[in-house]
């Protein structure tokens, strides 16, 4: 058989479509699925949305203001001496002998 | 309904008219099938029919009445077979076997030679396949074609050849 002979035969050759309520019935399902999977991914991005606004307003807020370490180490150096922590004795007496106050 | 023209079935559809979709459905469901079942194969063609008119319901006002709806509609369906084709390229999907059991070519019906058309084309790359089958089987013009495809008639021409080329070697053991 000649290669064009078999390209004319092969073009009238009939393939069975399915009908067409079988087409339209396969159509609307997965239209139907296509909807519901949106309404399910819009949903949990609600819940998700809404569940990060709660904890966000639900934190606790800070009383006092938040202080830096200069002024927490200092706060600490400017303490009766027998209320400081040991180890900054020794810190608070090279501070004041040397007059260095950053301590960043 | 059956003797409106596509364009006025295409305006009731953008107006949500269900009837006229199903007038186009019966209209151009074998032409989309044969085309999606020379590349695809039988399961796979139903859904990308099903997706191709799916996608005309919800993209109808995309459609541009400079090309005909049948155009417009293979464009569609060659665009859902392409990614098929590709997602299965990608998968490493085992490339169909030649059949070796056929003896006579001339002693086989018009759908087995449709179907051996399609095996043979499976190992073309997807662009060239695509080609091969919208103009070779499906007896689209070249412009067509270059529609359809997106490509440029140069484009075309050389891909058609190179697809072309490939399936009369490959035909050569059945004696074509």
């Amino acid at each position: 058989m000649e290669y064009n002979e078999l390209i004319t035969r092969a073009r009238r050759s009939y393939v069975s479509a399915p009908d067409t309520d079988v087409i339209m019935r396969g159509m609307r399902h997965r239209m139907k699925r296509r909807q519901q999977r949106r309404q399910w991914v819009v949903s949990m991005a609600l819940v998700v949305l809404m569940g990060a606004s709660t904890a966000f307003l639900l934190q606790p807020t800070a009383t006092q203001p938040r202080l830096t370490l200069a002024e927490s180490v200092s706060g600490q150096l400017d303490k009766p001496r027998n209320n400081m922590p040991a180890p900054l004795v020794g810190y608070r007496n090279s501070i004041r002998n040397h007059q260095i106050y950053t301590l960043i | 309904m059956n003797n409106t023209t596509d364009i006025e079935l295409m305006q009731q559809v953008v107006k949500g008219d269900e009837t006229a979709l199903c007038v186009l459905v019966e209209r151009y469901r074998e032409q989309l099938y044969r085309l999606a079942y020379g590349l695809l194969g039988d399961s796979a063609a139903d859904d990308a029919v099903q997706e191709t008119f799916i996608r005309l319901w919800t993209h109808a006002r995309r459609y541009n009445a400079r090309h005909s709806l049948v155009t417009w509609l293979y464009t569609l369906c060659c665009r859902r077979c392409y990614d098929e084709l590709r997602r299965r390229r990608r998968h490493r999907e085992a490339m169909m076997q030649m059949p070796d059991d056929i003896t006579d070519v001339n002693a086989l019906e018009a759908d087995e030679l449709l179907a051996l058309l399609r095996q043979v084309s499976a190992s073309l790359p997807t662009k060239q396949r695509i080609v091969y089958q919208l103009r070779e089987v499906e007896g689209l013009s070249a412009e067509e074609t270059a529609v359809v495809t997106r490509m440029s008639a140069e484009q075309v021409k050389a891909n058609l050849w190179a697809a072309r080329t490939t399936v009369k070697e490959k035909l050569k053991q059945y004696g074509v």
